[in-house]
């Protein structure tokens, strides 16, 4: 049976390993809930692979939306580039970054040996619970679903949101309580029982998502320039194919998109 | 007595855990059919990435044509 978004992930990695279904269309795979119609890939980072994604969204007739050009120079930079078409009935909606939110470069790196020696195109759980640390309310119910799929006892550690799950793998496994108490400050509170821990899960939460609407807002100021002159570049790409529409796109954010936001990148 | 845990996502969410591939296939499809009802109210918002809304007029919402406001993304 087809499926658009497992479909376009078997194109984009026909012949290598490109990409990796991201963000709510990796939830559905995981089998916890379906909450977003639009695709999330992260794209591997070099030439070859942005290339071929973009010769298979142009077989499909895709158009750049509102965005960064699919270029490597502004992508390290931790934008995203996105693009549209139409699939029967459907609008597909393809997103692609090569930096995701909350990644390390070594986390990343090992992302990709994983997907490499398992085969397997879908971002797994505890990465993916990163990703979704978002300033949505809902993705933290799907990180405390998550954290449960996940089999390594540092990992449910650092990305449960429940009190009772956190107190049971601390009894369970006070040396990786210990090990991970550096990289979550939250675990140093488990001994104080269940009421403290929530209120601390909750501080938890709203401080990741004031962080996640801090670094939207520095894209946002950057891409200020761009969003002004965005209506006349739309304007020029609108009958062209996606291929003169990138190169377009790509000449015209040349020195009004900067390659990184202000403050710099960060995983 | 059933233990009490701390429940996230809703039972009908989870039971996508007990359908086989096809029926997940078949339901996910399904679902991607109906979300198509409101293309038109999130014309010109974003779910990932780094970017909130289309800036072009023509990404304007049908919503926010009819009522003259602006919507705003929650992540």
């Amino acid at each position: 049976m087809e499926n658009p978004y497992l479909d376009l992930t078997e194109e984009l990695n026909r012949g290598r390993l490109r990409v990796l279904l991201s963000s709510g269309q990796a939830v559905v795979v995981h089998r916890l809930a379906i909450m977003s119609k639009d695709g999330d890939w992260i794209v591997r980072e070099d030439l070859e692979a942005v290339n071929h994604i973009l010769e298979v969204l142009s077989s499909h007739g895709a158009r750049y939306r509102f965005g960064a050009p699919l270029d490597l120079r502004w992508l390290v930079g931790g934008w995203s580039s996105h693009f549209e078409f139409r699939r029967g009935d459907l609008r597909v909606r393809t997103d692609f970054v090569t930096r995701p939110p909350r990644i390390t470069t070594d986390q990343l790196a090992r992302m990709w040996e994983n997907a490499e020696a398992t085969g397997n195109e879908v971002v797994e759980p505890a990465p993916l619970a990163a990703m979704k640390l978002t300033n949505r309310e809902k993705d933290y119910a799907v990180v405390g679903e998550l954290a449960r799929l996940m089999t390594d006892p540092q990992s449910r550690l650092l990305y449960s949101r429940s009190s009772r799950d956190l107190i049971q793998l601390a009894a369970e496994h006070p040396a990786a309580l210990e090990e991970v108490i550096p990289r979550r400050p939250l675990l140093a509170h488990i001994a104080e029982g269940r009421e403290i821990l929530e209120e601390t899960l909750d501080r938890e939460r709203r401080a990741l998502i004031h962080a996640n609407e801090k670094r939207l807002a520095r894209y946002q100021a950057a891409a200020e320039g761009w969003a002004k002159i965005w209506p006349e570049v739309q304007r020029q790409i609108g009958d062209q194919s996606l291929m003169d529409a990138h190169r377009l796109m790509t000449s015209r954010a040349e020195g009004v998109l900067p390659f990184e936001p202000g403050g710099g990148t960060e995983p | 007595m059933t233990e009490i845990r701390d429940e996230f996502l809703s039972e009908e969410d989870l039971d996508l855990r007990n359908m086989s591939w096809e029926e997940l296939i078949a339901y996910w499809n399904l679902w991607l059919e109906q979300a198509q009802a409101t293309n038109d109210l999130d014309e010109a918002l974003y779910s990932h990435g780094v970017f909130e809304r289309d800036p072009a007029p023509a990404g304007k919402t049908r919503a926010e044509e009819q009522s003259g406001t602006a919507e705003t993304r929650d992540g």
